[in-house]
This record gives structure tokens, C-alpha cells and sequence, in this order.
């Protein structure tokens, strides 16, 4: 029954769909778009990018990549400013007020700081082409991405991380916990419901960032980089699939981070 | 949780890091120079692509080719055996992008519009252009069904139609919404942006660089498009428009016969430290030019390989373009008539502002190289007598 | 053993301004002794304990434990806290070998010796997989009392441990915590504002009102303790009189 009623919106989805390919050159058919699934690893014919399958790798790679690095400077700042007032009095405006600008307007600032550099330029120089995939990790991407993942998860660990009960944070003292074990024996397991929660949400910002970010120049590869010729060149077929796979991902991408909140929660009482 | 979030991110550089999808050669005979060219990945810079993919033919007629290290992404140079430099091509995008990353030092050759490079110019970058791609290649489009067949109809339907025609372009200095503009103007309809205008008889949309104009065309949000090739090609592929009016035929009569649109650029800087390079790279593109005028179902076999559009699509499309190498007096005509309008809407406040146009064409460009290549082309006898 | 030497702690607030929670105390608790601290909410008492337990600097004044000048939290002191302060993440076992978890022990020492702890405070060996949210409110402080003596402390703060259970449930842990007491002989330092459970507990029950000692009043009365013998009445009220002041009517005190 439970999945009766989830098919249903996707069947009537699937339905408008096939009613609105129906005598229209810009909406594919559905049978189109299939095709460009069932052919992951092939060289698109008609679309000037890498093959579906590679795309997928590259755009993964690179909100993995600014996801960690949002994640890795994220929770420690916000540890601080969570548990540091001063730090909390210094930071916290600049915070706010950074969040609040969408990650994509940052682009152009991207562009202009790191432009096409990449891992492979750093460590290889003009041979940095022979390294496709590395090279395909742009910093500009990365940064973007990391813009748009830190500050969830900067906040809400700050929050998680204020709100810790200082009476824990006592008890563990009286038992002998330096400054650090008190970080992590009490700290940070208390505030990781919180952690948790804005790693969910900066992972989907991160991916849905990555459809915006791949409109950078130099970029071949990469379903936002799909889509976006798949516009130019009237291929909607490749953007139709392409959004499916984003969704796909994104998918998977929530459920585990939504998995590891429940691990990470799963003390907390629930009210019935 | 770290240790964690550490694996992905490591994995993440580990990964594509083992990628060995370019098998290192021996680096014996690597050129000593490496050069990024930039281009946008249409047929507009055919003759670049058609150098890359017909290598062979020109190591065999010319002697001069692109030998292929990374297809469609790194080529060697060579002249008479000799390689001089590895060409990285970037696929920047068109309009501003392309001068763009010159001037982050992304490329030192490209490929692209004459107004943003000159714009860039403008203000302070160390750009010339070298040598022109092409012209021509603008269309005014309008809905399959429309009443419109032609310029004169069309100039009836906004003047005297019932409601304002909204027409769109794909960038503010794109050559094709310039030179429809003027047009309009010399017609006396009076055209802009705000619908709320009734005085409005041609409202001006602009659908974004890069994008389609399909979909406003399939939901009829606009009643037609000025733009260059090949996005008129799919559009009428598509069966979502038809062509009514090249712009090149627009008013004032003549004054946009053969008008510039891509040009070859790059930096002054190359072109002090390379510039043996750089003249047989512009040898390649006059060859390239010269092939494409010569051999237009081969022109059109390239375009559709490298371009990925359909052949139908470049068969329409490629006629419809002028590719010149060579700067003639028409051409520089052209570009005078450009720097005019720019200037004209006061889009010149760095160093052209209210420079005399001639004096920024002769400033932005700098065609000797080209003409050098071209003379010691013909003494070859591989480039025929003007 | 602890010793207040002149201890005095004053709390700046936005509202009220300097606040003198505790004022120019001295008191001296010998090893082994059980001490109680009575007093009304607001009385001082608790800070009196987290000055003990150095997470409180006093403004002015020392305070000794175990003979070392207290700055920071000192060795050998343990301490059980109201809501009994158990991390709500870990488990039972957990939570109990936390102290020795912290003293880097290896896992199966911290088990048994986690074990053996639940075990002397009267739980069951089951509990030690339960989360601390599972529990009663009376386990929960079983627990916290358990961690607290996992360590093998040599000083005992306690700020109203019993404070939030039921009265029987109240009237049993009294009484497991003697047992515990007879059998490892602590300081402890137990804060309350039940005259009862002072009589019952204490060998010294010390009564402080407005951030001062006002009565030191020693029990000597044979344990078990009868709570309705004569005796244990006369010192109940003995130590009611103690709170001279009339405002004291006010206040909070459980003559249960």
C-alpha cells in the first residue's frame, strides 16, 4: 500500500511527461531519455560532453571533494564558535551574513581567484591534461561548493555545540577530562544530532550547487555542465537524463547522511 | 564521523588521480612551448576544428598540422616536422568568457567575438586580434506560423500590428541584437525593454548568453530571435521557426554585408615571446579557411564531428557563414563600423573613451602576422593570389 | 579531607548587580566524615560544593582538599549532581566507565570494574546496556553514583543527589549510600535542603543561610538511624531552631 501511494506521484509525473513530449521539440520523449540511461558510458552522439557515466563521477568527485572540506573546516569552527564567546562575537556576524548570499552568486569570485586551476595543475603543471579526472576537481567548483555546505554546517554546529549542558560538561571534568576529552567525550557527541543535521542540509546544497557551478568555463564534463549543453545544442534528452541522475544521487546522497543522523541521534529519546 | 568525512575526501583526489586516460609517450619531441587556445565549441571556429580533425590531410598538402596528443583537447603544432608548441584547447565559452580567461591568464590564443575582445581592450587588457574567423552567420527568425516572411513584412507587423513583436538576443553586445538595433532604428520603430512602454513596438528579450531561445520560442513567450549560427539552424531544424531576414541584407543597405563576428586573438605578450608560433598557427587557420571555402561537405562533416550537431543542422548552418582569414578592407570597414556603434551607446570608458574609431581598430588589432603568414603561404603556392 | 579557609563568591549579574553567594565561610570536614549542608534554596550551598569541587574559583579565600590548595578540579573527587548529570548517548556501561575511560583504561578493566560498580549500587548487570533515558528517575542516580565510585574517589560532593526522586525510592538510596559509605569510609560532602535526610546521614550537619554558617550541629545518634525515635525528632527540631532567622519560615526547608 505504502508503495502503491509513493508511485503515485512519479506516475502522474510520468504521465504530464509523456503528454507535454507529445508535438513538442524542446521536451524529449520519454523513450529518448531512457535511451541516454540505458547508455551510460557511451560517447553522446549528438551532445558535445563525456559520456552520462563519466559526468556523474566528475560531479560526485567534486562535491565530495567541497562537501569534506566544508565538513573538515565547518565542524571546528563551529565547535569554537559554539563554545568560544569571543570567537562567537567575532565570527558569528560575518556567518550570518554570508550565508544568506546564495553560493552561485559567488561564481564570478570563484572565477577570478582560482580560474582553471586544479589539483592536476598543482601538482602537474602543463601536464595537467593527462590527469583528466584530477583535473576536472576545479578549485573555482571545489570553492563554490564549499561555500554553499559550510555555513549550514558551520551554524548548526555552533548551535549543537553552545547548547551542550554544562552540567555534562562538569561531570566529565570531575572525572578527570582535559579540554580535549571533554571535546570528545561530551562536546562533540552532544552536539552531534546538530552536527548531523547540517551536514544534511550542506550536502544538498552542495549538490544542488553543483549544477550551477559547472557552468565554468574550461569544464567538459559533469551533469550540470550535461544539462547546460544539452540547453545549447537542443539535446533535452541528455538534460532530462541528466536531472533524473542528479535526483538519483541526491537521493542516495540524503538517505546516507539521513542514515548517519539516526546512528548519530539515536540516544535521544523519542516522544510517542 | 571525521575519519569519515577524511576517506571521502582523500578518495575523492585519490580516485581520480589513479585516472591514466592519457597514457604518458615518451616525452622525446615534446614542443618547448605550451599555449591554451580558447574557443566556444561551435562552427563559428570551424577552421580551428578542422585542422584538428583533418590533421593527416595537412601533414600531406600543407606540411604544417595539428597532431593529435589528447583528441579534442591537446595537439601538437608541427611545421615541416618540426613541433613548436603543444596547443591545449579550453572550450571557454563565447561572448565575455573567452577574453575572460585570457586576462586570468587562462589562454594565451583565442577564439572568439570582436566586441567583448575589444571591450576587454578597452579597458587595459593587453589583447590584440590577429586575425578574423568569419562574418556573417545572423538571422532574424520568427514563429513557424508567423504572417512575417520577410523584412519588409516584418516591418509592417511592428509598426502597424496589434500588439508589440517581442523579439529576443542572446546577449547585450552580441553582433547579431547591435546590428538588428540599428536596423530598427533606420526603420523608425521604436523598440526597448520595458513592455510597459506603449510607445514599444519591438520589445527586446534577452534569453541569456549561451542559452536556446527554444523553449520561449515553443511557448511562444517570444515572437522571434536574432542570433547567430548555428542556433538559427536548430531552431528551423526543430521546426520552431523559420528564417525571414539575414541580417547582413538589414538597413542601412550594405552596411552590414560581411560585418565581423569571431576573430583570432591573443595576447600581446605571446605574441612578443612566440611569435613564430603563433604565425603558424594563423598558417593553420588560413589553410583551415581556405578548405573550408574550397570543400563544403567536408566543412560540414567536421562541424558535425566536432560540434556534435547534427549534419542537418551544420548543412544549414555553414552555407549561411563567411569564413574569411585574411583582413580585408570590407573587414576592417567592419570592425570601424562596430567600434562606431559601441562607442556610440558609450560602452568605451577606459582607454577608447572618445577615441576615434579608426584609432581603436588600428589599436586592437594587429594583423601583420597574419598578412607574414599569408605571403610566405602563397610563395608556397598553398594559398591563391589576391 | 576539606577545609574552607575564609572562603568567600561573589557573582556579578546584569540585574542585581554583586552577588555574595557565600560569605567569609570556614569549615573543616575530617577524612571519613559525612557532612551535611543544609540549607534553603539560594543559601549558597551548591556554590560552597562546586568551589569544593573547583569549578568554581572563589573570590575570596582558599579551599583545601585531600591537604592541596584546590585550583581546578581536584584529584580524587568525585562528585553526583542532581539530575545526576549522566551523558544521554552512552549507555549505563558506558557512562559508569567513563571516568576510567578518561584515565586511559584498557576496555575489558573498564568493563569489569563498570560492572562491579552498577552491581554495589544495587542494579542489576542488565542495565549496563540501557540508555540513561530508559531508566527511572531513582536508577538514573544509581548510575551517577555508580560513575562517581567507579574512580575509587577519596572525597564525595553531593548536591542534592535525591533531591528529584520519590520519597520511598528517596528513603532506599539513603540507605545503599550509607552501606557504600560504611564500606569505602569517603569524606563526603552532602548538600541538602531536607532536615530529615541531614539527621539521617550526617555525622555534621552544617546549616547555612545568606551565604554564611550559622549552626554546626554534630549527630551523634546510632546508625541505622530510626527516623521516628525521639531522639532523631528532638534533633530535627533542634536543627529547625538552628534557622533563626523569621524569613527562614519562607523558605524552602523539607521537615518531611
Amino acid at each position: 500500500m505504502k508503495i502503491a501511494l509513493g508511485a503515485v506521484v512519479p506516475a502522474a509525473i510520468l504521465l504530464a511527461w509523456h503528454f507535454a513530449s507529445r508535438g513538442s521539440a524542446v521536451v524529449p520523449s520519454i523513450g529518448s531519455v531512457v535511451n541516454v540511461l540505458i547508455h551510460p558510458f557511451r560517447d553522446p552522439p549528438d551532445l558535445d560532453a563525456t559520456p552520462l557515466a563519466d559526468g556523474a563521477l566528475a560531479s560526485i568527485l567534486r562535491v565530495a571533494c567541497g562537501f569534506s572540506l566544508a565538513a573538515l573546516t565547518a565542524v571546528p569552527i563551529g565547535l569554537l564558535v559554539g563554545r568560544c564567546r569571543a570567537a562567537m562575537e567575532m565570527l558569528s556576524p560575518t556567518m550570518a551574513a554570508a550565508m544568506v548570499i546564495s553560493p552561485i552568486a559567488w561564481i564570478p569570485v570563484a572565477i577570478i581567484i582560482f580560474g582553471l586551476t586544479s589539483p592536476a595543475t598543482a601538482l602537474y603543471g602543463e601536464e595537467a591534461w593527462r590527469h583528466g579526472l584530477l583535473d576536472q576537481l576545479r578549485f573555482a567548483i571545489v570553492a563554490v561548493i564549499w561555500m554553499g555546505a559550510f555555513f549550514p554546517i558551520a551554524l548548526n554546529t555552533a548551535a549543537g555545540a553552545a547548547a551542550v549542558r554544562e552540567a555534562h560538561i562538569e561531570a566529565a571534568r570531575m572525572l578527570g577530562a582535559g579540554r580535549r576529552q571533554v571535546l570528545s567525550k561530551v562536546v562533540l557527541p552532544s552536539a552531534g544530532p546538530a552536527i548531523m543535521t547540517g551536514l544534511r542540509v550542506g550536502g544538498g546544497i552542495a549538490w544542488r550547487v553543483i549544477i550551477a557551478a559547472e557552468i565554468f568555463p574550461g569544464t567538459r564534463g559533469g551533469l550540470g555542465y550535461m544539462i547546460t549543453t544539452a540547453h545549447e545544442q537542443a539535446s533535452y534528452e541528455y538534460a532530462f537524463a541528466s536531472i533524473i541522475v542528479i535526483g538519483a544521487i541526491g537521493l542516495t546522497l540524503d538517505g546516507l547522511l539521513r542514515l548517519g543522523a539516526v546512528r548519530v541521534g539515536r540516544w535521544q529519546p523519542k516522544e510517542r | 564521523m571525521k575519519g569519515t568525512l577524511l576517506a571521502v575526501l582523500v578518495a575523492s583526489m585519490v580516485v581520480p588521480g589513479c585516472d591514466r586516460s592519457s597514457p604518458r609517450p615518451k616525452d622525446a619531441g615534446k614542443p618547448p612551448v605550451m599555449l591554451s587556445v580558447g574557443h566556444v565549441g561551435h562552427d563559428h571556429h570551424l577552421a580551428l576544428y578542422v585542422a584538428a580533425l583533418e590533421g593527416e590531410r595537412f601533414r600531406k598538402d600543407y606540411g604544417i598540422y595539428l597532431k593529435a596528443i589528447k583528441s579534442r583537447e591537446v595537439y601538437d603544432l608541427v611545421e615541416n616536422g618540426r613541433g613548436l608548441a603543444r596547443l591545449r584547447f579550453i572550450k571557454v565559452g563565447g561572448g565575455s568568457r573567452m577574453p575572460a580567461a585570457m586576462s586570468r591568464g587562462e589562454i594565451q590564443i583565442g577564439l572568439g567575438g570582436v566586441l567583448p575582445v575589444t571591450k576587454f581592450a578597452d579597458r587595459g587588457q593587453p589583447f590584440k586580434i590577429i586575425c578574423p574567423l568569419q562574418t556573417d552567420g545572423d538571422m532574424l527568425v520568427m514563429q513557424k506560423d508567423s504572417p512575417v516572411t520577410d523584412w519588409p513584412s516584418f516591418v509592417s507587423a511592428a509598426k502597424g500590428g496589434a500588439k508589440p513583436l517581442k523579439i529576443g538576443y542572446k546577449a547585450p553586445l552580441a553582433v547579431a541584437k547591435l546590428v538588428f538595433e540599428r536596423a530598427l532604428r533606420a526603420e523608425g520603430i521604436p523598440h526597448g525593454h520595458n513592455a510597459a512602454d506603449r510607445r514599444t513596438r519591438v520589445i527586446l528579450v534577452n534569453f541569456g548568453s549561451e542559452k536556446s531561445p527554444l523553449p520561449l520560442m515553443e511557448t511562444r513567450s517570444i515572437d522571434g530571435f536574432v542570433m547567430n549560427q548555428p542556433g538559427v539552424a536548430v531552431a528551423v531544424h526543430k521546426g520552431l521557426g523559420k528564417v525571414v531576414a539575414e541580417l547582413r541584407d538589414l538597413p542601412p543597405k550594405g552596411k552590414w554585408v560581411n560585418h565581423p563576428c569571431c576573430c583570432v586573438c591573443a595576447t600581446q605578450q605571446t605574441l612578443k615571446t612566440h611569435p613564430g608560433v603563433v604565425k603558424a598557427f594563423l598558417k593553420l587557420i588560413l589553410l583551415s579557411t581556405r578548405l573550408i571555402k574550397s570543400d563544403q561537405q567536408l566543412a560540414i562533416d567536421c562541424a558535425a564531428r566536432w560540434t556534435k550537431y547534427d549534419k542537418a543542422i551544420e548543412k544549414a548552418s555553414i552555407p549561411t557563414i563567411v569564413y574569411i582569414a585574411e583582413p580585408t578592407d570590407t573587414w576592417v570597414a567592419g570592425m570601424n563600423t562596430w567600434a562606431d556603434m559601441v562607442r556610440d551607446v558609450k560602452l568605451f570608458t577606459g582607454r577608447y573613451a572618445g577615441v576615434p574609431s579608426d584609432e581603436i581598430v588600428r589599436d586592437v588589432c594587429s594583423l601583420e602576422l597574419c598578412r607574414a603568414a599569408a605571403r610566405e603561404l602563397r610563395r608556397k603556392g598553398l594559398l591563391e593570389r589576391k | 579531607m576539606i577545609r574552607f579557609e575564609h572562603v568567600s563568591k561573589c557573582f556579578v549579574t546584569p540585574a542585581r548587580g554583586s552577588v555574595w553567594a557565600v560569605r567569609d565561610l570556614d569549615l573543616a570536614c575530617v577524612g571519613g566524615e559525612f557532612t551535611c549542608v543544609l540549607g534553603p534554596s539560594g543559601c549558597g550551598k551548591t556554590t560552597l560544593l562546586r568551589v569544593a569541587a573547583g569549578l568554581a574559583a572563589p573570590t575570596q579565600g582558599r579551599v583545601f582538599v585531600n591537604g592541596n590548595a584546590v585550583a581546578g578540579v581536584p584529584e580524587n573527587v568525585g562528585m553526583v549532581s542532581q539530575e545526576g548529570a549522566l551523558l544521554p548517548w552512552r549507555k549505563v556501561l558506558e557512562n559508569v566507565a567513563l571516568g576510567l575511560e578518561i584515565a586511559g583504561l584498557r576496555a575489558p578493566q573498564r568493563k569489569a570494574r563498570a560492572l562491579a560498580a552498577i552491581r554495589r549500587v544495587g542494579l542489576p548487570a542488565e542495565v549496563a546496556r540501557s540508555l540513561p533515558h530508559e531508566l527511572s528517575g531513582g536508577m538514573r542516580q544509581r548510575v551517577a553514583l555508580a560513575r562517581a565510585l567507579c574512580a575509587a574517589p577519596r572525597v564525595l560532593l553531593m548536591d542534592e543527589p535525591f533531591a528529584s526522586v520519590d520519597e520511598p525510592t528517596r528513603h532506599h538510596l539513603q540507605a545503599e549510600l550509607l552501606e557504600l559509605w560504611a564500606a569505602d569510609r569517603q569524606t563526603i560532602l552532602f548538600v541538602t535542603h531536607s532536615i530529615e535526610e541531614a539527621v539521617f546521614l550526617a555525622d555534621r550537619i552544617v546549616v547555612m543561610t545568606f551565604g554564611r554558617t550559622v549552626a554546626e550541629i554534630a549527630v551523634d545518634l546510632p546508625r541505622p538511624r530510626d527516623r521516628f525515635s525521639e531522639a532523631f525528632v528532638g534533633l530535627l527540631l533542634a536543627v529547625r531552631r538552628a534557622f533563626a532567622d523569621p524569613r527562614d519560615h519562607e523558605l524552602d526547608l523539607d521537615l518531611a
